[in-house]
């Protein structure tokens, strides 16, 4: 019995006490030791998948008895692997860049750096939890924990109406875990089941156990639940506020890795559980996707405040995530959770770009208050530039190839059923990725190009705390984005096992 | 295998050299410098070696295999040829930039990108499919915002375009920065429309590979077929078009190409003349027979090929007349670009509407070829013009001949080639285009092209003599009094463009030997069994054909005579008074404004009414209400927002850093309770379960 994968959940928990007591006497520091303890899941995780790999779906998982509910477990295989990989990259790498901006947020009082370092391990526990997760109700609890940490996180970092807007945000969030609660729950009822193969095999076995009317009902609440979490058109309120406003590495990790767990859990749970009543829905989830990425687009267009911006540009790429979901094919779902890993390390990159300018520029962060950066911070310019091609979707980046699949399958979905209405909306999704490259290039000159302006003149290139994680993640990019096979692949075979080729 | 490794290393040498670049700058800048050059000049050699000794072919390596899609270097007299252009040419021009660039900021960046393009461009050719090529179709993109936009500073002496010249409102005037974003948009517009046609094609087709897209052309099973079905074949291909519109700046994407003059000479040349605008051309050479026999089944030709040619002529005049009114030097070269890339398109379609599919073809690659030429060595001279007289307005040159002999004389020989002179390659390309319209019976086309080439001869000389001939202007006097005088280049920037113009001649002057023969060559792609294509060769009557060329060298000398007496003669003044014609020309026909005001004001304006009607006006509106109704409600009920998170915050504050023992400790605020607690709880869970229960 090797504890791998619990092992990736107790290394952050552990870490709690510890980064709390050290802060003491480290300060800001700290964030040294988060990050070596952070690495551990990244490394447990990833030799947890070797294990697995020969096994079917490339699956390796930990059981423990939790009895009356069912089990316990912790499972990695091709469908998680690559966003369990961003996770724990980014929030080690976080761990790094939290060190010289929270020691400018916080100032000199050890007992902060206590708590901020062990709600972001807690943060990170949650979100590591969430995707291990292989029952229903355990998925739910680390659902929540996820929740909780990055709530105080931002009322007590935050910027601007702090208190209200995270209240808004765990209001929003909460409310959209609850209903997510009651098609769980609903669920398991009837299928007498929490862990989730055991909910499959009875469905498969039995598929009067629900009836599809209610099917649809249990879909459209899980749905509803994750697509708060992922801000789609309408569910999106909290969201620009909350990325904008969180403290610059609670902003990244929110927008980088949280967000988009949303959209792997509608793939791990709803359409693994309920496929034909997804499918059901996704004419209509594509046209909403399709909303949610022009909307969140032509918002970020007109953005000042960078962070908004890039609060925005979130909202639209998981747009893309659900319209890559709603074409429920291989090409379009593994595009779709590559588009995760692409949209990880483009607003890791972002948002660690933007956390690096305020650091150095006095905090600023309106568009038309910077500029010239480029000779000041060229490696900061340089990882944006990266960073904004991803977004925009350019070759050599991972960006160009997720949207690639997960337009192809749009148009595959699109011809194979000769539908005009999913064609109409592929085209114009497509059409849509122009204001993406228009609005992170002209980020891109606002905040870099031009001549130094006076309160950029004497600027200085950010820490190597901050350069690193922009190096590794803009290194990320560029690997995947020019030998994909590693995530791809283990995408398109889960993909294929849930939707078919 | 071993040989076939040549063709690869063609493309990959000049992209490693562009990631080796910054290492080179840390030894030594002229490491730096010359190690880019050669970096190129291998590529260069190995495309020649490989066109001589590689036999055509796909070799390919695995690259995605869970979808079995590989990468692969098509080896074919068609990527050979384009290879063979695109590298020559971008040697000769980065030996100049040797010179030229001297002293300039941010080198390191420019030997990056340089090489990076001609790696890009030389991968876009060399690819054998179309997933791959798109990463150097979009690398081209790529680089030429990153050089258009080199001097991304935006002083003023790198703009283009009049100061306070307007169309509609709309500023003409264009930063290097802002004409770098204006590129790479309004190109990607055009690959929007390239991606729809190539995710539609995949969609039946399931590969990528050119030879498989032909070999799987037969049958009613085949993506030709099925997208036919449904109706989407013909707009598949049109919208395929819709790439090469964009990169190759053809109407009615043409409009990033005149402003992308803000970057350095040298990138100029590159763009025009080996890379970028050059693969719309190649593509639609790539994948135009492959819908010529797709669209043949379904009786569509004309309409596809129709398109092609029109857009092509359409384009060829209205840049011209832009160029014959423009004011700076680099904008009449490139109007001029955007003209004669017409002239190719034109052939293309030509090629699918005449009976001959062959004539067309190499009529187009031909002109490709001598344009690459020609355009390389104006670009090349004008930029030392411009260093030398310190403006890019033609009006404050004049008078360069004597103190310039050998480049104004390059410019000459190039300039005679645009012009299609006899003697010159651009005469027997340009001559084959037009021949090819007219006896193809599309008069109409022909009288377009026609009239492009009275104008062509007239802005070319317009140009040479507001430049070269005449009097120095004022500008230009008082540089020479301020002790600058225009004097020659040094041989590295030189020696580039005079052989490019002797070139030029001496391609013109051989063409009857090599012509034949490189037909051939070309054709053999097509003799092979994948592309089976109708090749009789036209023979028009001795007499029509030079009756053909007699006339359009005759409107060229008209056009250029006309020219002489105009601007050779007198001095030049540019006046902002202009007759309607002159003004509808100057403002660009008011398509860049038009443009403006929809595609980025109109954008920009929806979007910000979205933003304060719907965002700010709904979602924000009811979001502020629920938070207030539940912050009054808790505020009322327990206080809940300042005893979990005000005071957690004050009390922190207050009690400071140094908590000695647990009972203040836990005091310290709510949420550091709330999370020990928690933290407290998993841990007794977990332990729980594991040690316990036991696992299973």
């Amino acid at each position: 019995m090797s504890l791998l994968l619990i092992g990736a959940i107790i290394v952050p928990l552990l870490a709690i006490p510890i980064l709390y007591t050290l802060a003491r006497r480290l300060k800001e520091k700290t964030g040294f030791v988060s990050f070596a303890l952070l690495l551990i899941p990244l490394i447990t995780i990833l030799y947890a998948a070797l294990q697995g790999s020969g096994s079917n779906q490339g699956a390796y998982q930990e059981l423990y008895s939790w009895s009356p509910i069912g089990n316990f477990g912790f499972r990695v295989d091709n469908l998680s692997l690559p966003i369990l990989f961003i996770i724990s990259l980014l929030t080690a790498l976080v761990s790094l860049f939290s060190v010289p901006y929270m020691r400018q947020r916080i100032g000199d009082d050890p007992g902060r750096y206590g708590l901020y370092y062990s709600l972001y391990a807690l943060y990170s526990l949650g979100m590591i939890g969430t995707v291990l997760a292989t029952n229903l109700i355990e998925f739910y609890l680390f659902f929540e924990i996820m929740l909780v940490p990055s709530f105080f996180l931002i009322a007590e970092w935050g910027y601007g109406e702090k208190e209200r807007i995270s209240l808004t945000y765990f209001i929003w969030t909460h409310v959209g875990a609850l209903v997510l609660l009651v098609g769980i729950l609903v669920t398991a009822f009837l299928t007498g089941a929490t862990d989730m193969d055991v909910v499959i095999g009875n469905l498969t076995a039995t598929p009067g156990l629900i009836s599809t009317t209610l099917r649809l009902g249990i879909v459209a609440a899980m749905c509803f639940g994750f697509f708060v979490k992922i801000g789609q058109f309408g569910l999106h309120v909290w969201l620009p506020s909350a990325y904008a406003e969180a403290p610059t590495p609670i902003s990244t990790i929110l927008a980088a890795a949280m967000t988009g767990i949303g959209g792997y859990a509608t793939v791990r749970i709803v359409m693994t559980i309920f496929p034909q009543s997804f499918l059901t829905f996704s004419a209509f989830f594509a046209g909403w996707a399709l909303i949610t990425m022009i909307y969140g687009s032509a918002m970020a267009l007109v953005q000042d405040d960078v962070k908004r911006l890039l609060a925005y540009s979130s909202i639209s790429q998981m747009g893309y995530i659900l319209f890559g979901l709603s074409a429920f094919n291989s090409f379009g779902v593994s595009g779709s959770m590559f588009q995760y890993v692409s949209n990880g390390t483009a607003k890791g990159i972002l948002f660690i770009v933007v956390g690096a300018v305020m650091l150095q520029v006095r905090g600023e962060r309106s568009l038309s208050k910077l500029g010239g950066l480029a000779g000041k911070m060229p490696i900061t310019a340089t990882a944006a530039f990266i960073g904004s091609l991803t977004l925009a979707g350019l070759p050599s980046t991972n960006g160009f190839l997720s949207e690639f699949f997960l337009f192809q399958g749009g148009f595959v979905r699109a011809t194979d059923a000769a539908s005009e209405y999913r064609l109409v909306i592929a085209v114009l999704g497509i059409i849509a990725t122009a204001l993406t490259a228009g609005y992170s290039l002209m980020a891109m000159k606002k905040i870099f190009f031009g001549a130094p302006n006076s309160d950029t003149s004497d600027v200085k290139e950010a820490p190597w705390t901050i350069t690193l994680p922009l190096i590794t993640l803009s290194i990320v990019t560029l690997v995947l984005g020019i030998y994909p096979e590693p995530i791809l692949g283990r995408l398109l075979s889960a993909a294929r096992a849930i939707v078919g080729s | 295998m071993a040989t076939s490794l040549l063709a690869w290393l063609i493309w990959v040498t000049p992209l490693v050299g562009a990631l080796l670049t910054p290492l080179f700058a840390k030894i030594h800048s002229g490491v730096r410098d010359v190690a880019a050059v050669g970096f190129t000049l291998t590529a260069a050699v190995l495309a020649t070696i490989t066109a001589l000794t590689v036999s055509a072919g796909d070799y390919t390596v695995a690259w995605i295999p869970s979808l079995n899609i590989t990468a692969g270097v098509l080896v074919d007299p068609l990527s050979l040829f384009m290879a063979n252009i695109v590298a020559w040419i971008s040697l000769l021009i980065m030996i100049y930039s040797i010179g030229y660039m001297k002293g300039e900021f941010g080198l390191t960046r420019y030997w990056f990108f340089m090489n990076l393009f001609i790696g890009n461009m030389l991968l876009l050719v060399l690819a054998d499919n179309l997933l791959m090529m798109f990463f150097g179709w979009e690398g081209v993109g790529l680089c030429s915002y990153a050089l258009i936009g080199h001097f991304y500073r935006d002083e003023p002496q790198y703009w283009v375009g009049t100061p306070g010249d307007k169309a509609l409102g709309v500023s003409e005037e264009y930063s290097p920065t802002k004409s770098g974003m204006k590129a790479f948009i309004m190109t990607r517009i055009g690959d929007i429309a390239l991606l729809i046609a190539i995710f539609l094609i995949y969609a039946f087709a399931r590969t990528f590979n050119y030879n498989q897209l032909v070999t799987q052309l037969g049958g009613s099973g085949s993506w030709a077929a099925n997208l036919a079905r449904l109706g989407l074949l013909l707009p598949t291909a049109l919208l395929f078009f819709g790439g090469p519109i964009g990169k190759s700046a053809q109407f009615p994407l043409q409009e990033w190409l005149p402003d992308a003059m803000t970057g350095p000479a040298s990138v100029s040349a590159l763009i025009h003349a080996a890379t970028m605008v050059k693969a719309g051309v190649f593509l639609t050479g790539r994948m135009g027979p492959v819908f010529f026999i797709a669209l043949s089944q379904f009786n569509q030709v004309p309409q596809f090929f129709g398109v092609v040619a029109w857009i092509g002529a359409l384009t060829a005049l209205l840049a011209a007349t832009q160029a014959a009114v423009a004011r700076e030097i680099k904008k009449v070269l490139a109007y001029s670009t955007v003209s004669q890339i017409g002239y190719m398109m034109l052939a293309l379609g030509l090629a699918g509407l005449s009976a001959n599919f062959l004539a067309g073809y190499t009529a187009g690659l031909f002109h490709l070829l001598s344009h690459a030429v020609f355009k390389a060595s104006l670009f090349l001279a004008a930029g030392w013009v411009l260093h030398v007289t310190e403006s890019r307005f033609m009006d404050e040159m004049g008078g360069l001949a004597k103190a310039m002999r050998l480049t104004s004389a390059s410019m000459l020989l190039a300039g005679l080639s645009l012009m299609g002179i006899p003697l010159f390659s651009g005469f027997w390309t340009k001559d084959a285009i037009l021949s090819l319209s007219f006896l193809g019976g599309q008069y109409i086309l022909y009288g377009l092209a026609l009239a492009t080439a009275f104008i062509t001869g007239f802005y070319t000389i317009r140009m040479l003599g507001i430049t070269l001939g005449g009097k120095p202007s004022k500008h230009l006097e008082e540089l020479m009094e301020s002790g600058k005088h225009p004097h020659e280049a040094s041989l590295t920037m030189l020696i580039p463009y005079l052989l490019l113009a002797v070139g030029s001649l001496a391609l013109g002057l051989s063409y009857p030997i090599y012509s034949g023969p490189l037909t051939r060559y070309v054709a053999s792609n097509f003799s092979s069994t994948i592309y089976a294509l109708p090749s009789a060769t036209i023979s028009p009557s001795g007499f029509t054909d030079l009756l053909l060329l007699s006339v359009s060298t005759a409107v060229a000398i008209v056009g250029g005579a006309i020219a002489y007496f105009l601007y050779f003669r007198k001095s030049y003044e540019f006046e902002t008074a202009m007759n309607p014609i002159q003004r509808f020309f100057w403002k660009r026909w008011y398509l860049d404004a038009i443009y403006y005001k929809v595609f980025v004001s109109g954008l920009l304006a929806a979007s910000r009414g979205l933003y304060v009607y719907v965002e700010q006006g709904i979602w924000n509106r009811l979001n502020n209400i629920v938070a207030k109704d539940i912050m009054d409600y808790s505020r009322a009920s327990d206080q809940l927002d300042t005893q979990v998170v005000d005071r957690a915050a004050n009390e922190v504050a207050s009690y400071g850093s140094r908590l000695s023992n647990l009972f203040r400790r836990l005091q310290s605020g709510v949420t550091e309770q709330y999370v020990i607690a928690f933290a407290i709880g998993i841990i007794l869970l977990l332990a729980y379960m594991l040690f316990v229960v036991g696992a299973t």
